[in-house]
C-alpha cells in the first residue's frame, strides 16, 4: 500500500454542466480497505462523482484526491492504482476477448492475466468469442474482469451489478469481499440495489439533488437513524436535536424517519431501527419530494410544511 | 501499445483501404485506356475533381475516426483508464494512423505520378490544349511530386482534430472536406505565387513571345507595360488596363505589324511567371507548409485531450 491516507477524500466537489450542476459540494472521506455504496436516485450525480475520481472529467470546484493525488496527476502509476468500470461498460466491439485481455495486458504493468483468464472460465466466457456477440450480462463480466485483472488500489465501479443476474451479483459480490481481504483493496460502487448492498458494505455515501445527504460508516449510518410510528398529525417540535429526513401518513398512521444523534424519549412515538435500505429510500423520498417542490406551483402554505420535512444538513 | 493502436484501427484502415484501392483501379484503367489512345490523350472535369480530393478522402478517412470514433463509443473512458497517460495514449495513435497514411500517401503519389505520365501531363507538353497539363501549373502540380502526401497528412490531422472537438466521426469527414478543399484553393491562390520571387520575362520588341521557358513555366500575370517598367507602375495591379486600347489599336493594325505598331506606343509585354526550374522548391515549401499546418492541429488536439474539458 502506497499511503495510509484515506483512499479517496474530495472537498466542495462540484462539477457544472452547460447550464446545471451535476454534483455540487460534495465532501466526504472514505478510509483505505473499505467497501462503500454510493447511493441515490438517478441524476443525483453518482456518475459524475465516479468519473472525476477515475480521472475521466475534471471538476469545475472543489479538490479531490485519490490516494492522497489529484486524479489529474495522470502519471502512469497514479493510474495504474485505480480501476473504473464505466456505466456504459465500453469495450471494443469487434476485439475478441482475449483480444481485449491482450489491450489490458499490454497498457497495464500490474495486469494479473491468470486472474482474468480464470474468472472468465468461471463465467464460461470463451476467449474466442467476439465482445459483440456476447449478452449484455456478459460484456458487464469482460468489463468487470478488466477491473479486477488490473490489481488496483481503489476500485471504481459504477452501477457493477445492473446487468447481472441474482446469480452473477452474488459471485461479484464475492469476488469484492475477496479482492479487499487479500489485497486490501477499497471499492466504491455505486448501486441501486441496496439490498444486495447491505450484506457485504460498511460504508455508506448518500447523493441526492446533487449533494451529500450523508458519508459514514454503516454501522454509524445504522445507529443515528430511526423509525418513528406514531398518530397522524402528531408531527411535533418536541423531537429535540432531531433531523426528519422524510414522512409519510397513511390512514391514521405517521412514519417518520429521523436522524438524530441522541436517543428518543418522547412516548408519543414508537422507536425502530430501520434497515439501510429504508433509510436509503427516506433519502431518495425526500428528494423526490423537494423535486416536485421545484416543479408543481404550490400555494405558499403548502411549500412552508414540505420545507419543513424536508432535509437540513 | 503499437499493436493496441494498429488494432483499435483496423476496422477504419480496411474500410480506408477499400476506397483507395477503387480509386487505385479506376487510375489504373483510365491510365492504360488513354495511354493506349494516342489522339485523346487528356482528362476531364471529373477526374481533376476526384483527384484534387483524393488525398483529401483518403486523409479525412483515416484522421475523422482515431478519436472521434472512440469518444462516440465511449471506449476512450476505458483507454483513459488503463495504466497510460493520455499524451502517450495519443501519441501511439498519431504515430500508428500517421504512419499507415503516409505509406498508403506515397503509394498513391507514385500511382498518380503514372498516370499523369500516361496520359502525357509531362513537364514539357501541352497536351490536348489542356493549359493546365505542364507540371508546375496548378492540377498538374497538385498531382505530381511529394504534395500529394503533405496534403494526405494535413487531412489526416485535420480529421483527427474535427473529430476531437466534433466527437462524430461521419461529421468530422463532412467538414473536413471542405475546409480541406478550402485550404488547398487558398495556398494555390494566394501563397503558391509567393514561395519563391516569380521570374519575369520581358518581350521589349513588343512582340506577343511563345517560348520555351514560358510555355513550360506557370505565368502568374502578364501586362502590356511602358518600356521602361517590368512591372506596374507603384499603386498600379496588373489587371491596370490603361493600355488596353494602345494594345487593341495595334491588334487591329492591318498586315498584324503588331510589333511595330507597340513599338511605337513605347509599350512591352511583360510577364511574370514561375518557371519549371521552381517546381521542386515549390513542392518542397508547399509539402513543408501543409506538414506543419497538420502538426499544428495535431498539437491543439494533444492540448485539448490532456486539458481535460470533456
Amino acid at each position: 500500500m502506497s499511503s495510509s491516507g484515506p483512499a479517496v477524500e474530495t472537498m466542495g466537489l462540484g462539477r457544472r454542466y452547460r447550464r446545471t450542476w451535476g454534483l455540487r459540494d460534495c465532501s466526504f472521506t472514505l478510509p483505505q480497505g473499505r467497501i462503500a455504496a454510493l447511493v441515490g436516485p438517478n441524476g443525483a450525480g453518482k456518475s459524475t462523482l465516479l468519473r472525476m475520481l477515475a480521472g475521466i472529467n475534471a471538476p469545475s470546484e472543489g479538490m479531490v484526491t485519490v490516494l492522497g493525488k489529484s486524479p489529474r496527476t495522470q502519471t502512469a502509476d497514479a493510474l495504474s492504482r485505480t480501476a473504473y468500470l464505466d456505466q456504459d461498460r465500453p469495450l471494443y466491439k469487434d476485439f475478441r476477448v482475449e483480444e481485449m485481455l491482450r489491450f489490458g495486458r499490454e497498457l497495464n504493468p500490474r495486469w494479473d492475466n491468470e486472474r482474468a483468464r480464470r474468472h472468465l472460465e468461471e463465467l464460461r466466457i470463451s476467449q474466442a468469442s467476439r465482445v459483440k456477440e456476447l449478452s449484455g450480462g456478459q460484456q458487464a463480466q469482460v468489463a468487470l474482469t478488466m477491473c479486477l485483472a488490473k490489481r488496483p488500489e481503489v476500485l471504481l465501479l459504477d452501477e457493477p451489478v445492473a446487468a447481472l443476474d441474482p446469480l452473477a451479483r452474488e459471485n461479484l459480490m464475492q469476488i469484492l469481499l475477496q479482492s479487499v481481504a487479500d489485497d486490501g483493496t477499497t471499492v466504491l460502487l455505486s448501486s441501486h440495489a441496496v439490498t444486495d448492498l447491505a450484506t457485504i458494505c460498511d460504508y455508506v455515501i448518500i447523493l441526492s439533488s446533487s449533494r451529500v445527504q450523508f458519508a459514514g460508516e454503516l454501522d454509524h449510518v445504522l445507529g443515528v437513524h430511526r423509525l418513528l410510528v406514531g398518530p397522524a398529525g402528531s408531527l411535533s417540535a418536541t423531537l429535540d436535536g432531531a433531523t426528519v429526513i422524510s414522512s409519510i401518513t397513511a390512514g391514521r398512521q405517521s412514519t417518520m424517519l429521523v436522524r438524530a444523534e441522541q436517543p428518543i424519549i418522547d412516548p408519543s412515538w414508537e422507536v425502530f431501527e430501520p434497515t439501510l435500505d429504508e433509510i436509503v429510500l427516506a433519502y431518495l423520498r425526500a428528494d423526490a419530494s423537494a423535486a416536485e417542490t421545484q416543479n408543481e406551483p404550490m400555494s405558499r402554505r403548502e411549500r412552508k410544511s414540505r420545507n419543513s420535512i424536508r432535509i437540513v444538513q | 501499445m503499437t499493436w493496441v493502436a494498429w488494432r483499435v484501427q483496423r476496422s477504419q484502415i480496411i474500410a480506408a483501404m477499400g476506397v483507395v484501392l477503387v480509386f487505385a483501379l479506376w487510375l489504373l484503367i483510365s491510365g492504360i485506356v488513354t495511354g493506349h489512345n494516342q489522339t485523346f490523350k487528356y482528362w476531364t472535369d471529373a477526374d481533376v475533381f476526384v483527384l484534387f480530393a483524393l488525398p483529401g478522402v483518403l486523409g479525412l478517412a483515416l484522421g475523422a475516426p482515431l478519436i472521434a470514433s472512440e469518444s462516440s463509443l465511449g471506449t476512450n473512458r476505458l483507454a483513459w483508464t488503463q495504466s497510460v497517460t493520455r499524451t502517450r495514449w495519443l501519441k501511439f495513435k498519431f504515430l500508428v494512423g500517421g504512419a499507415i497514411t503516409t505509406a498508403v500517401l506515397i503509394a498513391l503519389a507514385f500511382l498518380l505520378r503514372w498516370w499523369t505520365g500516361a496520359i502525357s501531363i509531362s513537364p514539357f507538353t501541352n497536351s490536348g490544349g489542356f493549359t493546365s497539363a505542364v507540371r508546375i501549373q496548378p492540377i498538374a502540380f497538385d498531382l505530381t511530386g511529394i504534395v500529394v502526401v503533405g496534403y494526405g497528412l494535413f487531412a489526416f490531422s485535420l480529421g483527427v482534430a474535427l473529430g476531437a472537438v466534433i466527437r462524430r466521426p461521419g461529421w468530422a469527414f463532412a467538414l473536413g472536406l471542405p475546409i480541406f478543399v478550402a485550404a488547398r484553393l487558398a495556398v494555390q491562390e494566394w501563397l503558391r505565387p509567393h514561395f519563391v520571387a516569380p521570374a519575369i520575362f520581358a518581350n521589349l520588341g513588343g512582340q506577343s513571345p511563345s517560348t520555351l521557358a514560358l510555355d513550360r513555366g506557370w505565368i502568374l500575370h502578364d501586362a502590356l507595360l511602358p518600356a521602361n517598367r517590368l512591372s506596374p507602375p507603384p499603386g498600379r495591379t496588373w489587371a491596370w488596363s490603361d493600355f488596353t486600347k494602345s494594345y487593341n489599336i495595334c491588334r487591329n493594325t492591318p498586315n498584324g505589324d503588331f510589333a511595330h505598331c507597340a513599338a511605337l506606343s513605347h509599350l512591352h509585354f511583360v510577364f511574370q511567371y514561375q518557371p519549371d526550374s521552381h517546381y521542386w522548391a515549390l513542392q518542397g515549401i508547399e509539402t513543408a507548409l501543409f506538414l506543419g499546418l497538420g502538426l499544428l492541429l495535431l498539437g491543439l488536439t494533444m492540448m485539448k485531450i490532456k486539458s481535460w474539458r470533456n
